[in-house]
């Protein structure tokens, strides 16, 4: 599914956040999104879902733009949609096993036992075992968040968004992360977007990159774009300097 | 602030569009939940779930609260009773007040203390930390997912618990009036079941249907439109208490002014 964001703008109150984004996602490519804490990256992919209503501009989905359609429309567009929240987001009320089989539960008729057996493979994949029976409460935050990308994918959706997945995760489970993105985009040929701070990480999984700076953005392309890039406020950010013309607001 | 006495107007102007604006917030909710029982799927383990919560884990302070409500009141009403000789009106009048009013009224109380709150504190967190949003990018709709469970369940328990207040609220007052005041029991029973009208029953259980519809509306409400992390959920919680609260008193009057 190609997403194609059309002079997206967003505000909240007098905090201009978006001040006309234009970007592709291409199909079945990986998209990481990277830029400073605050910059609007949650923001972008909480219009992409439908979460936010934009001031200005357009989300086209397969040809529909999203901004425009009916709830029940969107709500079977969002059907092809895995997600993962910054904050992983679980229902605090279910188990983990729960949680990941909460929408294979909802969405397919597959019999119970075969919905333990999906949940226990996804738990897997995101190298969890045995925790099914325990609550989000009991779990450490990099726990919670990989509980989460076992349930963004439990469907097999056709697009992935993970909101920094890897983020709070030791290095060596982070590459297992980026290794699962990979794999799941190579084996089911899935678009994904990702928000990322990791920069080798980034550089590893994406197809192409866009970096978000005052609420536009201000490069896109593949790694090796990035790498060449001579732009002073994309050279800083991923040579993580302190000093140079992005400013840390305060 | 400028100190112009002319302020006040706006100041009032302004509640009374928050309040406007909070009233349409809570009416489309209510409208919006109720019309989901109707639209599959079902969720019968939720409501289930829910009817457990708010009734079967409230009958005890309702017990509680029934009981001692009976025996303070034929306490009471023998005070005034005896002055005129007329303490066979003890039963009769204790049975009135509990199934017209005070069950009604005191079993809701009691349920927003607990229940509402909850509820907002619950929809509140879940609100907070995009477990909300996290239902709505799954294609779930989150009213008929949480709130409408809520709604139907609280509309058919708060009967049943005032229906078990009013009981225990006569037990109360007949053990009070025949053994601490000395009064016959035949006659207080026969007394009472003659001056109590099956009416009176229903029409208190409609209110408490009523009641019941308020506490959880203005709770999933309150939760549902939590804002700013702990401090927002706090916020909601303690309002859902004291919208219910008050909206209870309001409806409890003009519904009696209307039914009876
Ligand atoms: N629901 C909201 N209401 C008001 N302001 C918001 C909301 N969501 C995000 N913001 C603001 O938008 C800006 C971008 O936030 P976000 O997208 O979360 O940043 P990040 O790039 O770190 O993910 C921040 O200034 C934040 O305060
Ligand atoms: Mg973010």
């Amino acid at each position: 599914m190609q997403i194609d964001i059309k002079g997206l703008k967003k505000s909240f109150g007098s905090n201009l956040v978006l001040e006309g984004i234009d970007l592709t996602i291409e199909d079945g490519k990986t998209t990481v999104i990277i830029g400073q804490t605050g910059c609007g990256k949650s923001v972008l992919i909480k219009h992409i879902i439908g979460l936010l209503r934009p001031d200005e501009g357009e989300i086209v989905v397969n040809g529909v733009d999203i901004t425009k359609v009916t709830r029940k429309e969107f709500s079977d567009i969002l059907k092809n949609f895995g997600v993962l929240f910054q904050s992983a987001a679980l229902f605090d009320s279910m188990t983990t096993g729960e949680n990941v089989a909460f929408p294979l539960r909802e969405h397919t008729n597959l019999p119970e036992s075969r919905i333990m057996e999906i949940v226990k493979e996804k738990l897997a994949i995101v190298g969890l075992k045995g925790v099914e029976s325990r609550y989000p409460a009991e779990l450490s935050g990099g726990m919670k968040k990989r509980v989460g990308l076992a349930r963004a994918i439990a469907l097999d959706p056709k697009v992935l968004i993970f909101d920094e997945p890897t983020t709070g995760l030791d290095p060596v489970m982070s590459d297992t992360i980026d290794n699962l993105i990979m794999n799941t985009q190579k084996r089911l040929g899935v678009t994904s977007i990702v928000i990322s701070h990791d920069i080798p990480g980034t550089y590893k999984i994406a197809h192409r990159i866009a970096m978000l700076y005052k609420g536009t953005v201000v490069l896109y392309g593949s790694p090796d774009d990035f790498k060449s890039t001579k732009d002073p406020i994309v050279r800083q950010f991923l040579e993580r300097r302190a000093e140079g013309p992005l400013q840390v607001e305060a | 602030m400028t100190l112009n006495p002319f302020n006040i107007f706006e100041y009032i102007g302004e509640k009374f569009t928050l309040f406007l604006e909070e009233l349409g917030g809570i009416f489309s909710t209510f409208l919006q939940s109720f019309g989901f029982i109707v639209v599959p799927p079902f969720r019968f383990r939720l409501f289930l779930k829910q009817m457990e919560f708010i009734g079967v884990e409230s009958s005890f302070i309702v017990l509680l609260t029934g009981a001692f409500t009976g025996m303070v009141f034929a306490l009471q009403t023998s005070y005034a009773f005896k002055l005129f000789g007329a303490e066979n009106l003890i039963g009769p009048s204790v049975a009135l007040s509990l199934t017209r009013e005070l069950g009604p009224v005191l079993t809701a109380l009691m349920v927003t203390g607990r229940v509402g709150s909850a509820m907002a504190a619950e929809l509140g967190t879940m609100r907070v930390t995009e477990q909300i949003d996290a239902l709505y990018t799954m294609s779930i709709n989150p009213v008929q997912y949480l709130v409408t469970p809520r709604v139907s369940s609280s509309v058919v328990m708060l009967p049943m618990l005032t229906v078990l207040f009013d009981f225990i609220g006569i037990i109360g007052s007949y053990f009070m009036a025949v053994f601490l005041l000395g009064l016959n029991g035949e006659r207080f029973i026969n007394d009472t079941i003659y001056m109590v009208d099956l009416k009176d029953i229903y029409i208190g259980l409609l209110k408490a249907a009523v009641f019941g519809a308020i506490i959880s509306v203005v709770g999933c409400y309150k939760g549902y439109f939590a804002e700013k992390g702990a401090e927002g959920v706090g916020k909601a919680a303690t309002q859902a208490v004291v919208i219910a609260s008050v909206s209870i008193l309001i409806a409890d009057y003009f519904l009696t002014a209307l039914l009876f």
